[in-house]
């Protein structure tokens, strides 16, 4: 019901209202906020029947304030007048100082909501990936941050082995910058060698549990060295793709390969302070022409000193004549050393020169030279105090340019005593000397030489030996090593070809070094017969091959002759397929 | 009685309706519902020996589809604006309706009300920040929804600045 007697404006729009289905309600108020009538659907906005005179404010709380107008009508969209009722509010002035308050019932609210929900949401759920993305684009670079500081290159390789990332740190490495490495295949990128390549393809291609961390050199182009240990991991997110991490260790290299250097002198190996006084001997006497006695047990390196001497000296580049002259008889050894005159003697078909004559300008290193018949001695003095030599059937004296180096692992001294050696060639041999020490007192450097020897075995036999265990160390330094370097060389030896895993143990160990070294003591000192025995089970091991007994009992050639001699073992001792042949 | 029409103000999701919830009904609700138009809800609080009648316009957000309409703060005694401290642009949405708020009725007692401060360690507004509004002449509060943290202060508050007028 519309009051006919409202403005006609207000009346044109609630008529309009009830056309479009609407249904509107009505409150008239008058000037002073009190209420002077109401009409329409006014119940659905939750005002019931409104006293006159009542203030408006009793029941239209919305209207606090709203009065009075300054001439204008004020459209209030979207009031929520009670719970899940919307209206839009229209408030008229009416022409004789009233206002009429128009409410109309709208729908609208509810299509807004869900359109202004869904909006809302969408804009924080964009708020939070973009500060995601900000979040992860900080971790990314906090990670590679930290992987620069920490020195470690990272790369991802795909399926087909390119690059598809590449760390920062990288840059040093490579020739052009980072941006540029990536897509192309890694074997092109790193500057590392081809034997280096294999092995990382080889790891690469490996599963998981099998991979290990390897050593890479890697040259830039620059000329600069560096080494990286590579670790090599399955991408979590793609199994396909490898990611590799080098760790850049080439300050740690160089330490280690100065310590190798200092530890290191040509083919000596030692770290100890003994070895270390021998090095220094050698860098003194290889500086100066004198002959040179080195003194030593069998096995302690006495050719490898000599050798040492010889490269440092500035007789390098010419020649190193190795003479050992254990088990050789007078003749043979004089005619090796001096050379012949053909027909000089029976077996001289043609003239020979001899080692001295070989080692013109070079050095010649006489081996067990205590072994070394009179006779020979007398012609190496006239050699040392001439510098000439004569061969065999010959008058006419040859002049040479030799250094002779001798050793021995006898007294010189008791030789002289008993005869057995000239005075005067001592006093000439023994101008510079060097005494090599026995391995078991300077078990410091057994460490270092298993270290050393465990490396070669590892390039001889190919087998991937890592380490010894503690107890097979253990073993190493308790043992007495009576064969010194040699034997511990040889002992490595036996173990890596014994070793069934990437570790050597005590079972892999020969079995004298876990007999004890008391056990071995009382073996050695038993006496003659005990050696002879020992000498007779190589040689039969062996097959009579001498070279193979020696190596088997730890000595050298010359040691196995001079027992042999000394045991007096003759061809006969042996059964026949361990017989030989005795030279001279 | 006396009554007062303020008005809630500030971005969408700031927290508008859970504060006016959290005051008027103590309630506390995680589901977001957004506001449409305008809902009105009345407290009365005590101002020393004077009860207040407080009525209280949540007005729906500020987005960029669509501004407050000038005709809602009509008649309005003071205002709350309300930011979200961890988002940062809903300060810089209250700064903006603040100044049409002033151009339209003019200096009022109103009051910043820095919500949902029971997530603080997220926050996208600092102290500086805090201390730069006051020197600017806000009367800021930190307040929780969720926790109810300040809110009854915060009307309280308001409300004596109100009838101090």
């Amino acid at each position: 019901m519309i009051d006919e007697s409202m403005p006609q404006p207000i009346v044109d729009e609630l008529r309009r209202l009830c056309v479009d289905r609407r249904h509107p309600a009505y409150v008239q108020v008058a000037a002073d906020g009190t209420i002077r009538g109401q009409g329409g659907e006014y119940e659905r906005y939750g005002i019931g029947t409104l006293a006159p005179d009542e203030p408006v404010g009793h029941q239209l709380d919305y209207l606090e304030g709203m009065l009075p107008l300054s001439g204008e009508a004020v459209f209030l969209p979207l009031v929520q007048v009670m719970p899940e009722v919307y209206a839009d509010l229209h408030l008229f002035p009416s022409d004789d100082g009233d206002y009429v308050l128009l409410l109309d019932a709208t729908a609208q609210a509810y299509h807004l909501f869900d359109i202004q929900q869904n909006a809302n949401e969408l804009s924080l759920l964009r708020r939070q990936q973009t500060n995601l993305i900000a979040e992860i684009r900080k971790i990314q670079g906090d990670l590679l941050a930290v992987l620069n500081q920490l020195q470690i290159v990272t790369a991802i390789v795909n399926e087909r082995g390119d690059l598809e990332f590449l760390s920062a740190s990288a840059e040093r490495l490579l020739s052009g910058p980072v941006a540029e490495a990536l897509g192309r295949p890694w074997e092109r990128v790193l500057p590392i060698t081809e034997e280096d390549k294999l092995r990382v393809r080889e790891l690469l291609q490996a599963p998981l549990g099998q991979r290990r961390r390897i050593t890479l050199n890697a040259v830039t182009h620059r000329g600069r060295h560096f080494a990286f240990e590579l670790d090599v991991r399955d991408d979590p997110r793609m199994p396909a793709k490898r990611i590799l991490c080098l760790y850049d260790v080439t300050e740690v290299y160089d330490l280690r390969q100065l310590l190798e250097d200092k530890a290191r002198l040509h083919e000596l190996i030692g770290a100890s302070d003994a070895m270390h006084e021998v090095f220094q001997l050698i860098r003194d006497v290889a500086a100066v022409d004198a002959t040179v006695l080195i003194e030593g047990e069998t096995g302690t390196g006495k050719e490898l000193v000599a050798r040492a001497i010889h490269a440092s000296s500035h007789r390098k580049d010419k020649p190193l004549i190795v003479v050992n002259s254990a088990g050789l008889s007078d003749s043979l050894i004089n005619s090796q050393l001096f050379g012949h005159k053909k027909g000089a003697f029976t077996d001289a078909s043609s003239d020979q020169e001899g080692f001295f004559e070989a080692a013109d300008g070079g050095t010649i290193f006489l081996d067990e030279i205590g072994d070394i018949p009179m006779n020979t001695q007398t012609r190496i003095l006239r050699a040392l105090e001439q510098k000439e030599v004569m061969r065999i059937g010959e008058t006419k004296a040859r002049k040479v340019d030799v250094r002779i180096i001798a050793a021995t692992n006898k007294s010189l001294n008791d030789e002289v005593a008993r005869g057995n050696f000239r005075l005067d060639l001592l006093y000439r041999l023994r101008i510079a000397r060097i005494n090599l020490p026995p391995l078991r007192v300077r078990t410091d450097d057994i460490p270092l030489l298993v270290s050393t020897f465990l490396k070669q075995s590892r390039a001889a036999t190919g087998k991937q030996i890592d380490e010894i265990d503690q107890d097979a160390m253990r073993a190493f330094v308790d043992y007495r090593w009576p064969g010194n370097v040699r034997e511990l060389k040889n002992a490595i030896s036996f173990a890596a070809i014994h070793c069934k895993g990437p570790i050597i143990r005590v079972k892999d160990l020969p079995p004298e070094l876990t007999e004890g070294p008391s056990r071995f003591e009382a073996r050695r000192d038993a006496g003659t017969d005990t050696e002879k025995e020992r000498i007779l089970r190589a040689l039969e091991s062996a097959g009579g091959n001498r070279g193979e007994a020696a190596r088997m009992l730890g000595i050298g050639r010359a040691t196995l002759y001079r027992r042999m001699k000394a045991c007096m073992i003759i061809p006969g001792d042996l059964p026949k397929s361990a017989q030989w042949k005795p030279e001279g | 009685m006396i009554k007062k029409k303020i008005c809630m103000l500030g971005a969408f999701s700031v927290g508008k309706t859970s504060l006016v919830q959290k005051f008027v009904r103590s309630i506390f609700s995680e589901k977001y519902l957004t506001t449409v138009g305008v809902k009105v809800d009345k407290k009365e609080v005590q101002i020393g020996d004077q009860p207040v009648d407080l009525l209280i316009w949540d007005i729906h957000g500020e987005d960029i589809t669509q501004d407050i309409s000038p005709s809602y703060l009509r008649g309005s005694s003071g205002y709350i604006l309300v930011v979200d401290g961890t988002r940062r642009e809903t300060l810089d949405a209250a700064t903006s309706i603040a100044s049409r708020v002033r151009s339209a009725l003019g200096p009022l007692p109103a009051i910043m009300l820095l919500n949902k401060s029971d997530l603080e360690g997220q926050w996208e507004i600092d102290d500086q920040t805090i201390e730069s509004l006051t020197r600017d002449g806000w009367l800021t509060l930190k307040t929780s929804a969720k926790t109810g943290m300040g809110v009854e202060a915060a009307f309280q508050r308001l409300a004596r600045d109100l009838i101090a007028v």
